[in-house]
């Protein structure tokens, strides 16, 4: 495992920004972050960081304390923040020339990134957009070789075209072998790039999932015309079936469509209707109240 | 120490260093000048007679600040010189730490493999190195102001090598004030805000304790009773036994106080958690 966290608290007073907190992300994994503001996302990637001190529990980076060897572990991971904050003074192409001089990188991949995100390094940090600064740290945070990569809400300044790009870059990330760590509010995009989501409310991890079963995962609606018969065994396992007073009918499938459609053929049914669930459902599940990007 | 990181301080703050350095040069370099083309008897009639009870404020008794080691000795106590001696230290102390935690500049640099200590000490190291160059600069002028004057019996410009000591040992002394602030609070407003608070205090104990005889102890409260340019000066050149020991004492606990608030300013942002920028 690359990131092991063992019941991970920060508290700040009487309120628990991130409460008994314990995750393993194995390398070469794109592991998302999803929550609303204040669920506890930055605060977490703080705490791996070595940013705060852990009020209780133990973060670890590859078996690193995140905390007492935090200079260790910062060799093994670069990090963009939600809002990137570059000095102000230097253009686009002294500041990827510092970073890579402090980390002893490639300042030629700097600008191949740089390229890429069509930036232009001849203009002073001060003179860009809040897009184009977050593209330069975008380009700055992957231009290390380093096993891990956090991103906390890489996007969220980001017009869409480049958004795809760095969606892109991610996976292209985790292609060469890095472990990526992705919070954001965007469930498209969480869907669309990571391998397994860690779903945080108030402060507390409250689901664990894998895109590849959710993406495996339909509602079926229908309106009764008759009693249904007993689910077959094979079926048992894999479906939630509930009915509702009025005659309705909602099966939650979590694995293969096709044996199901099979018995639901041969069931009493009207009006029915089959959607994936996708993110959006598993997080209202959490947070039903909550609007949210798609 | 972490040469990237010393270099990019240089840039960040060579315009500013130089600025301040060739002001205090050319402000000590006119106040030399010109208080050598003023005749002070008038000055020092007019305190002897009439304004008794500000003769407590001076440094040194009238008749010695008026000669000309005195007149010269004095350029380090105008507040001109000590704006720019702040400007400097309080503008770089206030950065080290506050200032980029609220700017965010902060974020991305500890995420590189860097220690926090590295961090802290590769910019006040450059701070230091400033307050050196503006000593320098301003004991310079000093000596061109002397080349140029019209003194009769000008004093030799190494006799100012105390007061110029003092300055020095004052400017190591708000910077580590003033980078213990910094790394207390969070916003470099916080920190200018309380340096500039302690400084108005530590003004009027000084002020209060020498005016009145009874509130003399309120003038041990102040660290400004230790920075005494023109009474070294004048005291060295004097008697230098008796004043030798005020010397060592007085920059002892300039210097002393600094080095202890940048040691306790580094041990804290080691410990300190780092918030997210405003």
């Amino acid at each position: 495992m690359l990131i092991q966290t063992d019941l991970l608290s920060k508290r700040y007073g009487q309120l628990a920004a991130l409460s008994e907190c314990s995750f393993d992300v194995p390398r070469g994994e794109i592991l998302g972050l999803l929550g609303p503001n204040g669920a506890g996302k930055t605060t977490l990637l703080r705490l791996l960081l070595g940013y705060l001190q852990p009020s209780s529990g133990v973060a670890r980076i590859d078996g690193l304390d995140c905390y007492r060897q935090s200079v260790a572990v910062h060799r093994q991971l670069a990090y963009l923040p939600g809002d990137a904050r570059l000095f102000r003074q230097l253009n686009g192409r002294q500041t990827l020339q510092f970073f890579a001089r402090l980390r002893r990188a490639s300042l030629e991949r700097s600008l191949r990134l740089a390229d890429r995100l069509q930036l232009d390094l001849t203009r002073r940090v001060r003179q860009m957009s809040t897009g184009m600064r977050q593209k330069l740290a975008l380009a700055v945070t992957l231009t290390p070789d380093v096993p891990l990569v956090i991103l906390d809400e890489p996007t969220a300044n980001l017009d869409p075209t480049v958004r795809r790009d760095v969606v892109e870059l991610i996976r292209e990330a985790r292609d060469e072998g890095k472990t990526i760590l992705f919070s954001s509010h965007v469930l498209s995009e969480v869907e669309d790039a990571c391998d397994r989501v860690l779903v945080l409310k108030a402060g507390r991890l409250v689901d664990t999932v894998r895109v590849v079963d959710v993406r495996r995962q339909h509602r079926i609606q229908a309106a009764l015309t008759g009693p249904l018969s007993p689910v077959p065994p094979a079926l048992v396992e894999q479906i939630e079936l509930r009915q509702d007073a009025v005659g309705g009918v909602t099966v939650i499938s979590r694995g293969e469509l096709a044996p199901l459609l099979g018995w639901l053929a041969n069931q009493p049914l009207a009006k029915l209707q089959i959607e994936p669930i996708g993110l959006r459902s598993v997080y209202e599940r959490h947070h039903p109240a909550t609007s949210i990007d798609e | 120490m972490n040469l990237v990181l010393l270099g990019r301080s240089l840039r960040d703050s060579w315009l500013l260093l130089v600025s301040c350095s060739v002001m205090a040069l050319g402000f000590t370099w006119l106040r030399v000048w010109v208080a050598s083309h003023i005749k002070v008897d008038a000055f020092v009639k007019f305190f002897s007679e009439g304004l008794q009870i500000f003769q407590g404020l001076l440094p040194v008794p009238i008749e010695d600040l008026a000669s000309p080691l005195g007149r010269v000795a004095f350029s380090f106590e105008e507040l001109g010189l000590l704006m720019l001696l702040g400007l400097w230290t309080v503008t770089r102390a206030t950065d080290c730490l506050a200032g980029r935690i609220g700017a965010g500049t902060m974020e991305m640099l500890l995420a590189q493999p860097v220690r926090r200590l590295t961090l802290v000490s590769t910019h006040t190291a450059v701070t230091l190195a400033g307050v050196l160059a503006i000593g320098a600069a301003s004991w310079l002028g000093v000596k061109l102001g002397l080349q140029f004057s019209k003194f009769e019996d000008a004093p030799p410009w190494i006799k100012l090598a105390p007061a110029a000591i003092n300055f020095v040992c004052l400017g190591v002394f708000i910077t580590g004030a003033a980078t213990l602030i910094s790394a207390l609070v969070r916003t470099r407003a916080q920190a200018v805000g309380m340096v500039i608070g302690f400084y108005v205090v530590e003004l009027m104990l000084m002020i209060i304790g020498r005016l009145n005889d009874r509130f003399q102890w309120m003038n041990r409260l102040t660290i400004l009773s230790v920075y005494e340019p023109t009474l070294l000066t004048i005291g060295l050149n004097r008697d230098p036994s008796a004043v030798w020991p005020l010397f060592w004492q007085y920059n002892a606990t300039l210097l002393g106080l600094g080095l202890a608030g940048l040691a306790a300013s580094a041990a804290i942002f080691c410990r300190r958690d780092v918030p997210a920028p405003l």
